[in-house]
């Protein structure tokens, strides 16, 4: 069911309100403000918004748990609770998956995106038969902050092996929505961060007076911060299409351009901003380090590119997205 | 019977089944588009030529007639059947007719502000009876266009027209050029132009062609030595002519970027095609990234057209669409070039010659219609509210 338009912009307040900055992580709030009511009634408004302002407050939250347990079990709001989970464990960058079976095990390593020590974990699992969602109780597990180049981002990972007595399986999920979900989701946060990154190189190139001007009068510095607005909307554009058409390419194509993005901003705002940008005081590390974490999950720009490619090459026909 | 399904009134406002008809059709006369594919001359009249044959057939089975409102002669429905056309034709790797790009900029303007002469010419037009160019860059203003000097004076009942314009597109090929021209004084920049409809066949006009980099006379110069235009061919009013070309130029920004955005996607299908079965294939993150700069402007500029046939007008954002074009331009024919080369670059014939054109055809995207750094100082001023240099 979609939304009108009062509804997404009377959520997108609130959620605004609650997802207020990195110290604290803002899943509970979300949870408050109905978040995955919204997320169940209209997922294709509630998302854009929700990642979106994450990304542009540098926010984190467990929103995207939601997101892939979602497309799995649509309709219900509350699978976390009703499957007596506490999380969703992401495979970590470069695997498929997060678990595999061996033998009478399954042996798990991935990222959580907060740190839980009870209830049960919920993560896609190679199997026998193909992918599968599982669920296995935390106990188990050895948990590791992931502190790296963005500690604040609050991952944990979450390794050990379980009893498969231990182990549900969890039937009747469409498992291969599950990474274009996520995908799509992280290219709305790197959008999110960019269009931050860029406002605040803008509001610099408006104040910071040499040679007698504002330095945004000039035109390097003029077409440097253009690039990045056509690289970012660039990047929407394709996200905002995926839930039309080809959803799988698309997603993969809106994460990989919302990386591309992502760096170029790191680059161009660096240098328009220039010694001020590059102290530690200034938030701009902040958000390029946020931004290198979010790159590297659920694939890479050189990654998605490698796998778009090759699925362009094996139907050998290009897709088109985006009919009239 | 292909006739009766295109004439079918609810094809309108139903534009998947425009589609599906349309596709239809064109498999069915698919001896007609084998005669434009892999088709490469250096004389751009002997491509016109050679494109009217598959124009001509679009317009005899009503197709092209599609897009266009019924007061100026067409079928009714909206820039989206016009721009499916387009796809439809690349999806199937035929080329667009090269008078589709500049009827797509030149006709809804005349729409707008010339209904009897939209009327009047429409169905030449779409037949490629006739083929229209822009006389807008002169030597002396291209990026700066504010700045030109071709004059009009009013004698009695005519308008006399003294000049000189470069860079024409088509102009080789065309019979009538819409001519932007200074009706106010030398001063008054873009408050004191105006917009004539001027025939090549009159006196004091003179066309010559110019050669490209590409070895295709893809456009040239026309001089006016006190042309005599009537009164009936002022395009809107006095004084008009900067918002007339402005309001062009929103339909350049639209329709453009698409056209272009369908036959770079019939490129890349040729890439995969062509080179999969070669002992080295195309290199999987090469296609991607090129394809990748493609996909933005197909849909960016798929929702201009959606703005641009709702009534809107899509603001100074459109810059984006041409970014994205000139980026993809390059990327496109940069991958095709290093695909097939040494071919590309030692091989005679007509297959490295059309891919030898592409590529340098190419090279002009980031120039035309507005440099992008025209497009990329619009954009940070415009929207990112960067202050005037």
């Amino acid at each position: 069911m979609a939304l009108d338009q009062e509804s997404i912009e009377l959520f997108a307040r609130s959620v605004r309100g609650v997802l207020i900055g990195p110290d604290d992580d803002a899943t509970e709030r979300l949870t408050e403000i109905g978040w995955r009511d919204i997320l169940v009634t209209d997922a294709r408004a509630a998302i854009p918004v929700v990642f979106r302002n994450q990304g542009e407050h540098r926010a984190r939250s467990a929103a995207l748990d939601d997101v892939a347990i979602e497309t799995m079990r649509p309709g219900s709001a509350d699978w976390l609770g009703e499957m007596g989970a506490a999380a969703f464990l992401h495979p970590r960058p470069g695997r498929a998956a997060a678990a595999h079976v061996d033998g009478p095990r399954l042996v798990f390593d991935g990222l959580a995106l907060r740190d839980t020590s009870d209830g049960r974990l919920l993560t896609l699992a190679q199997t026998e038969g193909g992918i599968a969602l599982v669920s296995f109780p935390a106990a188990a597990a050895d948990r590791r902050a992931v502190g790296g180049i963005d500690a604040s981002r609050g991952l944990a990972r979450i390794a050990g092996t379980v009893s498969r007595d231990d182990t549900e399986v969890i039937d009747g999920g469409d498992v291969d929505a599950v990474g274009p979900a996520c995908r799509r989701a992280l290219a709305y946060e790197l959008d999110g961060l960019v269009s931050t990154m860029l406002e605040s190189a803008a509001d610099y190139a408006r104040d910071r007076v040499q040679f007698g001007q504002p330095i945004g009068a000039f035109q390097a510095v003029k077409h440097r911060l253009a690039d990045v607005l056509v690289a970012v909307r660039a990047a929407e554009v394709v996200a905002d299409e995926s839930w039309d058409t080809e959803t799988a390419i698309a997603a993969a194509a809106a994460k990989c351009l919302a990386g591309q993005a992502f760096q170029l901003a790191a680059e161009n705002c660096l240098q328009v901003m220039g010694a001020i940008g590059f102290t530690w005081e200034h938030d701009l590390h902040r958000f390029i380090r946020r931004g290198m974490v979010i790159d590297v999950l659920y694939g890479s720009p050189r990654e998605l590119r490698v796998e778009l490619g090759r699925a362009m090459i094996e139907r050998r026909q290009i897709p088109r997205l985006g009919w009239l | 019977m292909n006739s009766q399904v295109a004439s079918d009134p609810a094809l309108a406002d139903d534009l998947d089944a425009y589609r599906a008809a349309l596709g239809a059709w064109l498999d069915a006369h698919d001896a007609v588009l084998e005669r434009q594919r892999g088709f490469h001359s250096p004389e751009f009249a002997a491509i016109s030529e050679r494109q009217r044959e598959l124009q001509s057939a679009l317009f005899d089975a009503g197709w092209v007639l599609w897009g266009w409102p019924t007061d100026v002669g067409g079928r009714g429905g909206d820039a989206r059947h016009r721009g499916t056309l387009y796809d439809e034709l690349c999806v199937r790797r035929v080329p667009v007719p090269e008078s589709y790009y500049t009827l797509e900029t030149l006709v809804p303007m005349l729409a707008e502000y010339a209904p009897a002469l939209a009327r009047e010419h429409l169905h030449a037009l779409l037949r490629a009876d006739e083929t229209w160019c822009q006389g807008f860059s002169e030597p002396d203003a291209g990026s700066d266009l504010a700045s030109l000097r071709t004059r009009a004076v009013l004698d009695g009942d005519v308008w006399v027209l003294d000049g000189h314009k470069v860079w024409t597109s088509q102009v080789s090929v065309s019979q009538r050029c819409v001519v932007l021209a200074r009706t106010g004084t030398p001063e008054s920049r873009h408050r004191g132009l105006s917009m004539f409809l001027v025939d090549h066949d009159a006196p004091g006009v003179t066309t010559r062609p110019i050669r490209a980099m590409s070895g295709r006379d893809e456009f040239g110069e026309i001089l006016f030595d006190g042309v005599r235009v009537g009164r009936d061919r002022l395009l809107g009013g006095e004084g008009d002519g900067w918002a007339i070309a402005m309001y062009l130029l929103q339909w350049e920004r639209g329709m453009y970027p698409w056209q272009r955005q369908a036959g770079l996607l019939a490129v890349l299908d040729r890439l995969v095609d062509e080179r999969a079965d070669e002992a080295e294939p195309i290199e999987p993150a090469d296609l991607a990234r090129a394809y990748l700069s493609v996909l933005p402007m197909r849909i960016s500029s798929r929702n201009t057209i959606h703005r641009l046939a709702a009534g809107e007008s899509p603001g100074p954002e459109v810059s984006i669409d041409k970014v994205l074009l000139a980026r993809a331009e390059l990327e496109v024919f940069g991958l095709a070039r290093s695909q097939f080369a040494p071919m590309f670059e030692l091989d005679d014939g007509d297959v490295a010659e059309g891919w030898r054109h592409d590529y340098f055809f190419s090279r002009a995207a980031p120039i035309y219609g507005g440099s992008i750094e025209i497009q990329r100082t619009i954009l940070a001023e415009r929207v990112l509210g960067l202050p005037r240099g």
